[in-house]
């Protein structure tokens, strides 16, 4: 609230300053053509040689001490011009005519402050409007995907705490946070990325090294991505409006193998026969089996002839739960959007309206519908200041939709031979946990029914979810000198997300939980119900809140051939996240009610003679994150050729139980360049630009959770109710912040009159002070079995090419891009306590493995020795063939990152990695194509645990090459089934160097077409654009020869999609 | 101009007063619900956390010991650390684990113990203090004497100082070394801080999940009994029974209802200190684990205890009466036990009467009215091993089990184990160096302390 007036005082204050401020000239640089304005255009005094360069609405204004004078207004791209000045307090409107097919030059946007291209020593890139155009989609980061060089995105599931699934440049830490840094408009954002409405974003730029990122201080060690949102252009009304149709073909189940139902019912069988369900009959007879099994019973247990049972069993195996499950429950996915940009302005203000509207539809009938309003205002008030408003709103609801085909199981167990209607069509239920059969004898009337119906039920069973946000920030600007400006800023956002599952007293969830909290007493005849008869609505809602207040000085001062550019600021933040949740039974929404319920006491419940309590009292969290930070960067330029730059930013942070010398914490970067090509040794007239660049600095990361003092949290006690504390964290008081070191070189060229032109970057990321969870003796606490400890060090490096080609320039244009990256990275450092350091790469490698001298993510696998005469898979121990399982384990332990009975395999995150897009257009017509490719990694395929086959009913295609008979080792490589499964020759198995296969590959990403025509109505020029765009086509090229998708192993690969959409601006 | 550097200097100022605010606005709680145990509240909320404290009884003892079987499918189907438990083989226990749980309530009661050195006792919160005082140690002590039955041999004067007992940590500071103490050692702390509890604890407790003095006698008679130190835990089981003696009559079905799927009440009239065994071990879950078929046998009918205690729906007993009414296992302290340990102690000690006549007093409840005939006994041998037998059969599935086939074995009881396994018979014969089960393989690795032989 303090900082809030400081704030509101210092705006009074430059009011006032306002009437001081007379002889300057001020004015506006805009394309001849489009009529946007030319964004750091530079406009200098030809008499006496101050200059200026334009902000992002193309305004300028230069303070001239000698009339009349000539200003020479240029840019990049354009033909630069010479505007002559009369009067002293001249206004002017200055056209540049773009130079022909010059791509336009886009302004570097730190979030701090807009750098001209020729200012940056570091790696960025920049993503213009056309670029993000090229996707479609609602996932405005999804629109940067196989755009943005270095900038990878991960089809594997996310690692614990990670949001994004989007890295720039591999990682630079291991138990650290992961994702990139989002910046909206020049503030960190924190909300949800779906809220933002792709069609309202102008431009996207990547900052990628450490004269970048050490700007941003903590949480930048992953990479800041800016974004931006579209400005009004202000002079006449502007509309323009867009609408995309994205429709997706239906999922293919088929792609996930599925035993056929007669082989699985055979295992079933087998089961059964040697009394793999025996206890689970005689003791929990309430569970459910899968119905094959329930037929068996039944037969063994007399109810049933055998003659029916064989006919059962027939039926069942001439049945394919896919093709029922996709007739029934699947709709092909939809999506919508609509956008309308009103955008105009005056000489002092210029504005721009956006809304967008997004209505998707999924595979399995959920809803979202989204509305997005963003509404823009700059104003010139007087000479010097400038006041930007912007406010975006975001409200999205969602609804659930139809079960999903891998939770249709029987006590968890998936059969392939669901039907869900009978034939006279009418809905059959399934035994999702309990036994029909058994429930009904035991616990029938008057308890409520305990049958699912997946057809029906989930019409009475939603989760419904509900965000809203608003984003506002304001920019005050007020220019005291022609050389100093200063500028308040404040942001503030409020998202609410609230999830609800409402449960009619219908519904599946509503009647088990009513019975199973239902106690009946024969005696009277009564029943008690603990838990309400009614529905249940289960209400969690999640608050967030942030602001930031930020003051800056901006500094850009020329003496003679030296130009000093800088910024000074501070700022304050706050992050605040509040949840609260609970639920209510008893529930009915007409009349609104709902009935009290004991949240305290435990009850009986049934089947199964449990007790517990009712889950459901209101809880709530929250979180509070406070950084204050005083940052600085500075450029100098020398004869527009040599520039060093540096920048300086201490960040602190309320960490809790910290001493004030960690909550503290500098980063900071020093850079250069060197324009070869502006001297005048270099006479290479075919190369028009070559520059070198180089930074060095440090970011860094900071994970709020982590504290040095044992951290507690409250809860109550079971049985006494007392309030209880919990230890969660053990106190380690040497936590400090992560740092993470990059060194960038980097290369700008052109060749031709940019014929060619690319830039190459080599970089190398030191980790230092990473938090490493390393195991420790846990008798001194037991609470986790491993600490984190400021212990681990990786190191990445890696090229970041990106060339753009015009390799035709006639009446059909043919220019390609060209995006490589190679990344590789290692950890330096890890305490590993047992040394098992091959032994814990068996995993799928997904998730970061710290092995010392190994990639981060990396898989090892058993050395594999064939099949024995009975089918039993091989592996070395004491260098002999063998079947020791555990034997073969303890040696691989023991060996530690000795390749003796195991190897180490490789990476399982891409290597390299990159896109070609080639765009060809014809007079109005353009084709774009994206053919990406990843190498340089492995993945471990799935393949059949007999263990899990029996559990959960799992199994892949390489079951049906199964060992059967003596003489088949010769030719298969797939285990025989054994009962009971032994789950250390399964895991032998799976683990082995057989099923680990390269991952490289190349995809086709999407086409686009446009036609793109351009004619006039009336007076106005009117733009037309209508594009369909091919997404999602697949594997062009695979290195592995089993026809697996390496993204997409073991999961529906996302279906093929077509968007069909027009642009329309007036 | 000069207006404008004023501007200046003033924002300037403004400034630098706004950052030396800084280090308050970063003084603030990162999430509301953590604390840093520091008043003598919240370390009474430490030792209330009953997860952490009351449910972490090592249970490897019962699953290792002979209360129990499994059927071969059973077996069969459970992960290899719950089979080589169950037969006695070495395996590589790692984190979670039992040993863990133990030492995180020995954690607990140490912070406890170091956060409330810094607090000064006052006339004004003096019962709180001491509350927190007497139940650090109580609690401390507690898990101490599960650890030593588990990860030790049995108490033996003639060896116990030179062989191993467990790690006696009684320091939150997680820099100081873990190293094992000897046995004697190991009992002197336990028999310690149950003492010094004493002094500090109340008689009875607001709640049997809070130590109590009464359960510091019952506990201190539990150590004496497992050390051989008949005498001491005679006393102490006298002085707890002299307080408090209450016995449930298992023909009142207000107190006991024979026909409810668990018949005894959570926290009945002779739970004096309620504890757990951890949930590590499925094996002694009462969906896996059938009672020895020989003890079952061994109720006879007018026992109520065979109703009470058991549930046949398959053939094969099955417990259903653990204290927690419910098939978690009870490892608390209860007035029976103290019963059995101060019949025991007077018959070892030639009290042949006082022996005779507690044991009646507990079976005279548990026999069907009218149906109970007094236990008479013509020898101290015989009225011992009619007192043990009586024991086993009171307090089966309660964690005791292990702890008396070792101490028993020390006196020369000759108990083996058997189990049979896919047709195998495994058999851990009398004083066997498994007895004492194996530390976990990463503690080992960490410490370098010296591991069990196994």
């Amino acid at each position: 609230m303090k900082l809030l007036f400081v704030f509101l005082v210092c705006c009074g204050v430059f009011h006032m300053e306002i009437a001081a401020q007379s002889s300057n000239i001020a004015g506006r640089v805009v394309d001849s053509s489009t009529g946007n304005p030319i964004a750091s255009a530079t406009v200098r005094s030809t008499t006496v040689g101050k200059q200026t360069s334009a902000d992002n609405e193309g305004r300028f204004s230069l303070h001239l001490t000698m009339f009349p004078d000539t200003l020479l207004v240029s840019h990049v791209g354009y033909h630069s011009q010479r505007v002559p000045v009369k009067v002293e307090n001249d206004r002017l409107d200055i056209l540049l005519v773009a130079t022909e097919e010059m791509l336009e030059e886009v302004v570097v946007n730190t979030g701090y402050q807009m750098l001209r291209p020729n200012e940056v020593t570091g790696a960025v890139q920049v993503l213009s409007r056309k670029d993000l155009e090229q996707q479609v989609g609602v996932d405005v980061l999804q629109r940067i995907d196989n755009m943005a060089v270095g900038v990878r995105f991960d089809s594997k599931p996310k690692e614990p705490g990670q949001k994004l699934n989007v890295s720039v440049r591999g990682l630079s830490t291991i138990n650290g946070p992961l994702d990139p840094l989002i910046v909206l408009d020049g503030f960190i954002y924190e909300g949800d990325i779906a809220n933002i409405d792709p069609n309202s974003i102008d431009n996207i730029t990547v900052l990628k090294d450490a004269a970048a990122t050490s700007i941003w201080g903590a949480r930048a060690g992953n990479g800041v991505i800016v974004m931006t949102t579209k400005r009004g252009g202000g002079g006449k009304l502007a509309v323009s409006f867009n609408k995309t149709t994205i429709l997706k073909e239906k999922p293919n189940l088929y792609e996930i193998y599925q035993m056929p139902s007669a082989d699985f019912i055979d295992v079933e069988a087998m089961l059964f026969q040697n009394g793999h369900y025996d206890r689970q009959i005689s003791r929990t007879p309430y569970q459910s089996l899968t119905p094959a099994t329930e037929v068996f019973m039944r037969k063994s247990q007399g109810l049933i002839s055998a003659a029916d049972s064989a006919r059962e069993i027939d039926r069942l195996k001439s049945l394919d739960g896919r093709k029922a499950y996709t007739d029934l429950f699947t709709a092909n996915p939809l999506v919508d959007q609509y956008a309308l940009t009103l955008a105009g302005g005056s000489e002092f203000n210029s504005y721009s309206l956006n809304g967008g509207y997004t209505f998707s539809r999924s595979e399995r009938s959920g809803h979202l519908k989204k509305i997005n309003l963003h509404l823009a205002n700059g104003f010139r008030p007087i000479d010097g200041l400038r006041i930007d408003v912007n406010t975006y709103y975001t409200n999205s609801r969602s609804r659930s939709g139809k079960p999903g085909y891998d939770g249709l199981t029987f006590q968890r167990k998936h059969v392939p031979y669901l039907e869900f209607l009978d034939d006279n069509g009418h809905p059959i239920p399934i035994g999702l946990s309990f036994s029909p059969s058994y429930m009904a004898a035991n616990f029938g009337e008057p308890y409520l029914s305990w049958d699912y119906y997946p057809l029906e039920d989930w019409l009475l069973s939603q989760s419904l979810g509900a965000t809203e946000e608003i984003y506002s920030n304001t920019r005050v600007n007020y220019q005291i000198f022609p050389f100093l400006d200063l500028s308040l800023a404040g942001q503030y956002q409020f998202q609410r997300v609230e999830n609800e599952r409402i449960d009619d007293i219908e519904s599946y969830n509503a009647r088990i939980k009513i019975n199973q909290f239902s106690v009946w007493d024969p005696t009277t005849g009564r029943m008690t119900y603990n838990v309400p008869k009614g529905g249940i609505r289960d209400v969690s809602t999640m608050k967030t809140s942030s602001y930031t207040l930020r003051g800056q000085t901006n500094f850009r001062h020329r003496w003679g051939m030296y130009e000093v550019s800088g910024i000074l600021g501070g700022e304050a933040r706050q992050n605040k996240r509040a949840g609260s949740g609970f639920t209510a039974y008893g529930y009915d929404d007409d009349p609104l009610t709902s009935i009290r319920t004991d949240y305290v006491n435990s009850f009986p419940t049934i089947p199964g003679n449990g007790s517990s309590i009712i889950i459901g009292a209101p809880s709530f969290s929250q979180n509070l994150n406070r950084f204050v930070s005083l940052y600085t960067n500075w450029a100098l330029l020398f004869k527009q050729r040599y520039s060093l730059s540096a920048s300086m930013r201490r960040d602190g942070a309320n960490v809790f139980g910290a001493k004030t010398n960690d909550k503290w914490k500098p980063f900071w970067h020093v850079g250069a360049f060197w324009d070869i090509s502006k001297e005048a040794f270099f006479r290479l007239d075919v190369v028009s630009l070559l520059k070198l660049r180089a930074t060095y600095g440090y970011s860094g990361n900071v994970d709020l959770t982590k504290t040095p003092l044992p951290i507690g949290s409250t809860s109550s006690s079971k049985y006494t109710n007392y309030p209880a504390i919990a230890i969660k964290t053990l106190n380690d008081p040497s936590l400090r912040w992560e740092q993470v070191g990059t060194l960038n070189f980097g290369l700008d060229f052109a060749i031709g009159q940019s014929a060619i032109k690319g830039t190459v970057d080599y970089y190398i990321k030191n980790g230092r002070d990473l938090y490493g969870s390393t195991t420790y003796d846990y008798t001194v606490w037991g609470g986790q079995g491993t600490i984190t400890k400021n212990t681990a060090s990786m190191r990445g490096e890696g090229v970041d090419i990106l060339v753009d080609a015009k390799n035709l320039q006639n009446t059909v244009h043919w220019d390609t891009r060209y995006m490589v990256s190679f990344n590789r990275n290692e950890t330096v450092d890890y305490y590993s306590q047992f040394n098992r350091d091959l032994l814990s790469m068996l995993s799928s490698g997904n998730s970061i493995t710290p092995i010392k001298g190994k990639p981060l993510h990396a898989i090892s696998a058993y050395k594999w020795a064939g099949l024995d005469e009975q089918g039993n898979p091989q592996g070395y121990m004491d260098g002999q063939v063998s079947t020791d399982y555990s034997g073969i384990r303890n040696e691989a332990r023991d060996s530690g990152a000795e390749e003796i009975n195991m190897i180490y395999v490789g990476s399982t995150k891409p290597q390299w990695f990159g896109a070609i897009i080639n765009s060809l257009s014809y007079k109005a017509f353009s084709l774009s194509v994206n053919i990406s490719f990843q190498g340089g990694y492995y993945f471990r395929r799935d393949v059949t645990s007999y263990s899990e086959l029996f559990s959960y009913g799992t199994a892949f295609p390489d079951v049906a090459n199964r060992w059967l008979a003596p003489g088949d080792e010769h030719h298969t490589n797939v285990p025989s089934m054994v009962y009971p499964a032994v789950t250390n020759r399964d895991g032998f198995y799976k683990m082995a160097e057989i099923n680990v296969l390269k991952g490289d590959h190349v995809r086709l990403e999407y086409i686009n077409l446009t036609w793109n025509p351009r004619f006039t109505w009336g007076s106005r020029s009117v733009r037309l654009q209508v594009y369909a765009n091919l997404s999602n086509l697949g594997v062009i090229w695979a290195a592995n020869k089993h026809g697996i998708d390496p993204d997409y192993s073991g999961t529906l690969s996302p279906p093929r999609a077509v968007a069909l959409g027009l642009r329309l601006s007036l | 101009m000069n207006k404008k550097l004023k501007t200046i200097t003033v924002s300037l100022l403004i400034g630098v007063a706004g950052m030396s605010a800084c280090d308050r606005y970063l003084d603030v709680k990162s999430n509301s619900a953590l604390v840093t145990p520091n008043t003598i509240e919240s370390l009474q909320r430490l030792l209330d956390a009953s997860r952490d404290m009351n449910f972490s009884v090592n249970a490897y003892a019962e699953a290792s010991a002979d209360d129990y079987f499994l059927t071969d499918d059973t077996y069969n189907a459970r992960p290899e650390s719950n089979r080589n438990v169950y037969t006695w083989r070495n395996f590589d226990d790692t984190w979670n684990n039992d040993w863990a749980r133990g030492y995180l309530a020995v954690y607990n009661a140490n912070l406890a113990l170091s956060q409330l050195g810094g607090i000064e006792r006052t006339e004004v919160n003096a019962s709180e203090w001491d509350r927190v005082y007497g139940g650090a140690h109580f609690f401390r002590a507690h898990q101490f004497l599960s650890l030593v039955w588990t990860y030790a041999k049995a108490y033996d004067p003639i060896t116990a100082d030179s062989e191993f007992g467990i790690v006696l940590r009684l320091d939150a500071d997680p820099t100081v070394p873990s190293k094992r103490a000897s046995l004697a050692d190991s009992y002197r702390q336990i028999i310690n801080d149950l003492k010094v509890s004493i002094d500090f604890l109340p008689l009875r407790s607001e709640h049997a999940m809070r130590p109590s003095g009464l359960a510091a006698y019952g506990m201190l008679a539990r150590a004496y009994l497992s050390m051989g130190k008949f005498d001491s835990a005679y006393v102490y089981a006298d002085r707890a029974l002299t307080s408090y003696s209450a016995l449930m009559d298992f023909n009142d079905p207000g107190q006991v209802n024979l026909s409810a799927t668990f018949p005894f009440q959570r926290l009945n009239s002779e739970t004096i200190f309620y504890a757990e065994l951890a949930s590590s071990q499925p094996t002694i879950h009462p969906n896996y684990a059938h009672i020895d078929s020989t003890l079952y046998r061994s109720y006879e009918d007018g026992d109520l205890r065979k109703l009470a205690y058991f549930s046949t729906t398959d053939g094969y007993a099955s417990f259903k009466g653990s204290y927690a009414q419910g098939t978690d296992g009870f490892a608390g302290l209860a007035t029976d036990e103290l019963y059995l340990i101060r019949a025991e102690c007077a018959a070892r000690l030639g009290r042949r009467e006082q022996a005779l006549s507690d044991l009646n007093a507990l079976l005279e409840t548990r026999w069907r009215n009218g149906a109970f005939r007094a236990f008479t006994a013509e020898s101290d041998d015989e009225t011992l091993s009619l007192i043990l037998a009586e024991r086993r059969k009171e307090l089966l599935m309660r964690g005791l089990r292990w702890i008396d086939v070792k101490r028993l074995n020390v006196q020369a009881a000759s108990i083996s184990l058997k189990r049979f396994v896919n047709d195998e018979l495994i058999e851990l014969s009398p004083n066997d160096n498994r007895f004492a089960l194996p530390i976990p393989v990463d503690i080992i690795a960490a410490t370098g302390m010296p591991q069990n032989e196994y």
